[in-house]
């Protein structure tokens, strides 16, 4: 602090104005900390609003008794009547990513559309394993119809969580991933298993630059953030999943920030 | 359920602007030769429609969804200024079209929207305290998940769209003081509002709120705020990052580029065709004080890609659709920071004007299968569209973020986006007060409303009862309060009328010298629901000017049967003695109520203490400024009731009692609450 500082405060809190700011001042604050409104609150999971979460083997697939008007946000029930409606038009080759019969669901919405539109359009979209390509339904929910099926090789919506996970799957049982188990290990002390990591998956197409991705965009393919139980990222930009051909692409070498090459692991 | 009742609130509010609107309409002069006016737009229920009347009295109406890839999916927007009669339609549809976010060091480059999305599993749950003085909306959604060897659908319905009314500051002011003037003259001043909808979306580390405001001048301003943390796997590249650990060559967090782009489905006033154009200011030569600017338009036939230029103004208006000076109706595309990313050649471009078609979908990967992975520049160049009739704007607004200590931790939110305004879609400012609406044109000077216009009142209505019965001999009587607002300092002079909608329903009471008419309410109104207004006729040959009440309900109820000669007295023997009391006269009540507390803050709701003598059971309604508030019945004849949440602002709060077979109904005077933020 300068010299002459004592001399500049003295002066000012000689004035009586000044003196009542500051008491006002420190009184606010003391009530301020004892009411807690200078805490940083993070707000606890269960302490927000509730938002039920339910798990059901199959969705309602019948007709549901209340249809919305054209352009009313989908329900859970229009969500399964469109379902079961688009499943009855997948061809018979198609398959999901576990290779069982049956296109992988991608997602259930409202068909783009000219709003003014009388009738109530679905888009019903899926990813056929089977014959590798997108599979767009359009189901018609006033009538109960499926109006058109239009497919697409090449394009890559973002994958599901049913497929990111079979994505982790491949990726945290994969030779060429050892990198991402020793990781695991090394920071957790317990061995990496698909459902002891939180994953988010992207959709990935080839790029110019690597040479060993060159399928993905034809073939489904995705490229996951993992993070440990405790929010860690994982080092997995080196890879990509082809859920396809069922294996892991290794197209890089750069994650020089991994706890593995002496970073902090982020 | 929750939501129902809320989205109910909200119908009834519009309900009820559409009269107010109906009533406000007779102050204007010569009815202006509107185009086909929309007054119910229903293209979802109630449970899919944002709806919101400002407190300028601007009202939105549109209908949301949410897309698994774009997120909330606003459709249907239409808008109804204080003056206007009905709604009119802006846009078919807006939403997000893409987000891509490319890194300097050119090993990461993510489509936020297209291959992850703001829907399905990645739409956040708003915790209350993220839409203060707001009202969450619920959505649905279900999607299929596995874990282990199993697979079943997660269904979820999550309050996930905030949609608040915030304040915006200063939305005009006009002293009307001469100029070089110090005195205080009349002053034009309003605070104004928005009605702001948003969601947030999680997509790994980086969190966006997709935010549309609608404010009360017409305007529509779609915005991507992003906030979360910074990217942990770019964050080693001390060449094309900036240090934002300890020390001067610590860890450095990668340059990115937000590219974010929105498709806006214009749909102005309906119209079947629709013209898009810009305009380009440039400096073209010197006149004798300064530079001249010369602007140029060139309309927009094809499907084009077009650069970020200065004082560039994008338009998209309806020809046969003109405002009441005979200018087409058309909203235009205003920017404010922006750095379109030229390293894309589909991020190049600030503006994209397409031919509508609902196969484009997405700026870049497009997604739906039929014209699949097409960007921005396909859709210009597979065009054949000579004459564009239906303009769909791809409009992106870029961010180039070079990462600050001040982004740790979490990061602050930074935000991009651009403005919808209106160019000529109302003939004068959507808010003109009264006084004003005459100022159009070349005003010829400082602006006077005391010569301008005439001389502004307005009026306000207080019914002495809710309801009568029909025939009754103690009608109901309507005190109407006539007030200056502009002009030199006298009392309005003119007589008062009663309107039922297009019904007059009583004439010609003059305005007493205190500003004030009691009207009384004919015996003779026919049994039924009405909406009454209250209309300031001026004297003729005065400067007044004309104003209208809100709209008060009112209620007749049918006149009691009386006693039906066919049942003779003496042929119902079984029935007690006691048990006759329907065969007396129904007893006079009174109805009185006190409030818990006469000033309350907006947050809460009052409460208030009714007690009806005469009476032990029935239903009491508690009115604020004419509305239904609350409801309860009586115990003992008593009840106490909790409000409904009311505006800030002072209220008049009356409680009628309904009345039953042995009581008649009553009312009980007015007593001011008063609501402060």
């Amino acid at each position: 602090m300068p010299h002459n500082a004592p001399g500049v405060a003295r002066t000012l809190i000689s004035s009586p104005r000044v003196i009542v700011t500051v008491l006002a001042a420190v009184l606010l604050l003391l009530a301020a900390l004892i009411t807690g409104a200078l805490r940083a609150t993070p707000i606890a999971a269960e302490e927000s609003a509730k938002a039920p979460v339910g798990s059901v083997d199959q969705l309602p697939s019948a007709k549901p008794a209340d249809l919305g008007e054209p352009r009313d946000p989908l329900s859970i029930e229009e969500i399964g009547y469109a379902l079961g409606l688009a499943e009855e038009s997948l061809p018979a080759s198609s398959a999901d990513v576990a290779g069982e019969s049956g296109a992988e669901l991608l997602s259930v919405d409202l068909a783009s559309m000219d709003p003014t539109i009388k009738t109530r359009p679905v888009e019903v979209t899926f990813y056929d394993y089977g014959n590798n390509e997108v599979v767009g339904v359009t189901v018609e929910l006033y009538a109960g119809k499926v109006t058109d099926v239009s497919s697409a090789d090449g394009l890559q919506p973002p994958p599901s969580p049913a497929e990111t996970y079979q994505a982790t799957r491949l990726l945290v049982h994969s030779s060429d991933a050892k990198k991402v188990r020793t990781e695991y290990a090394a920071v957790t002390g317990a061995q990496i298993s698909a459902d002891n990591v939180i994953a988010t998956g992207g959709s990935y197409y080839d790029t110019d630059a690597v040479k060993n991705d060159d399928k993905c965009g034809v073939h489904r393919c995705v490229e996951l953030q993992l993070q440990d139980p405790t929010g860690l990222y994982l080092s997995t930009t080196d890879y990509v999943v082809d859920l396809s051909a069922g294996k892991v692409i290794v197209i890089a070498d750069r994650d020089a920030s991994s706890v593995l090459s002496g970073g902090k692991g982020n | 359920m929750r939501w129902t009742a809320q989205l109910r609130r909200r119908a009834a509010a519009v309900a009820a602007t559409a009269l107010l609107g109906a009533g406000l309409a007779v102050t204007t002069g010569p009815a202006p030769s509107y185009a086909a006016e929309v007054t119910t737009p229903a293209a979802c229920s109630q449970e899919g429609t944002i709806a919101k009347t400002l407190k300028n009295g601007t009202s939105w109406y549109m209908c949301w969804n949410v897309e698994s890839k774009k997120g909330l999916v606003l459709e249907s927007v239409y808008v109804k200024a204080p003056h206007d009669t009905g709604y009119r339609k802006v846009l078919d549809s807006l939403a997000l079209a893409q987000l891509n976010v490319p890194y300097d060091s050119g090993q990461h480059l993510w489509n936020d929207i297209t291959s992850y999305g703001f829907g399905n599993q990645y739409l956040q749950k708003l915790d209350p305290s993220e839409c203060p003085d707001g009202e969450l909306i619920d959505v649905d959604q279900a999607w299929l998940q596995r874990s282990g060897t199993n697979s079943a659908y997660v269904t979820r319905t999550l309050p996930a769209i905030c949609v608040q009314e915030v304040e915006t500051g200063l939305a005009y002011r006009s002293h009307e003081q001469d100029w070089g003037s110090i005195d205080d003259d009349l002053l034009f001043t309003k605070q104004g509002t928005s009605m702001v909808v948003s969601t947030v979306s999680k997509v790994d580390w980086y969190e966006y709120q997709s935010r549309y405001e609608f404010t009360d001048g017409g305007v529509i301003a779609p915005s991507l705020g992003a906030t979360g943390d910074i990217s942990p796997e770019d964050f080693a590249d001390p060449v094309y990052g900036w240090p934002v650990g300890p020390g001067a060559t610590g860890a450095a967090a990668t340059s990115h580029h937000h590219n974010a782009f929105w498709r806006v489905d214009f749909g102005i006033d309906g119209a079947s065709t629709q013209r898009a154009r810009y305009m380009d200011s440039t400096s073209t030569s010197t006149g004798p004080r300064g530079p001249i600017l010369t602007t140029s338009t060139t309309p927009v036939t094809a499907a084009v890609g077009l650069p970020m230029v200065k004082r560039r103004i994008y338009n998209v208006y309806a020809p046969t659709s003109e405002n009441a000076d005979q200018h087409p109706r058309g909203y235009e595309i205003v920017f404010g920071a922006d750095d379109p990313y030229e390293a894309q050649p589909e991020t190049t471009n600030q503006v994209t004007f397409t031919q509508y078609n609902a196969c484009q979908e997405f700026a870049s990967q497009n997604q739906n299968p039929a014209c699949a992975l097409q960007s921005v520049v396909d859709y210009v160049a597979n065009s054949t569209t000579s004459n564009i009739s239906n303009p769909v704007a791809f409009v992106n607004v870029g961010f180039h973020h070079l990462v600050r200590d001040e982004d740790q931790s979490p990061m602050p939110i930074h935000w991009q986006g651009f403005e919808l305004v209106p160019r000529d879609f109302w003939s004068m400012n959507p808010l003109t007060p009264t006084a004003r609406e005459c100022v159009n044109g070349n005003p010829g000077g400082q602006v006077d409303s005391t010569t301008a216009c005439g001389w502004a009142t307005a009026s306000d209505v207080v019914l002495s009862a809710p309801s009568q019965v029909a025939g009754t001999g103690t009608p109901a009587t309507a005190t109407v309060t006539v007030e200056q607002l502009s002009g030199s300092g006298t009392i309005p002079v003119g007589t008062v009328s009663l309107t039922d909608g297009l019904d007059l329903v009583a004439t010609g009471v003059q305005v007493g010298t205190d500003g004030t008419a009691v009207v009384p309410i004919p015996a003779s109104l026919a049994a039924g629901e009405h909406q009454l207004t209250a209309v300031f006729a001026p004297e003729p040959g005065t400067k007044w000017m004309t104003s209208a009440s809100s709209t008060v309900p009112f209620t007749v109820e049918a006149a009691a049967v009386t006693a039906s000669p066919s049942v003779a007295p003496s042929a119902s023997p079984s029935v007690s003695p006691s048990a006759t009391p329907s065969a007396d006269a129904p007893k006079a009540t009174r109805t009185s109520f006190s409030l818990a507390k006469k000033k309350i803050k907006v947050k809460q709701r009052a409460r208030v203490k009714v007690s009806v003598s005469g009476a032990t059971t029935g239903t009491v309604v508690i009115y604020s400024d004419g509305k239904r508030v609350g409801t309860a019945s009586l115990t003992g004849g008593a009840a106490a009731v909790q409000l409904k949440k009311l505006g800030v602002g002072s209220h008049k709060i009356t409680v009628t009692f309904v009345g039953s077979s042995g009581a008649l109904s009553s009312t009980a005077g007015a007593k001011v609450l008063k609501v402060v933020k």
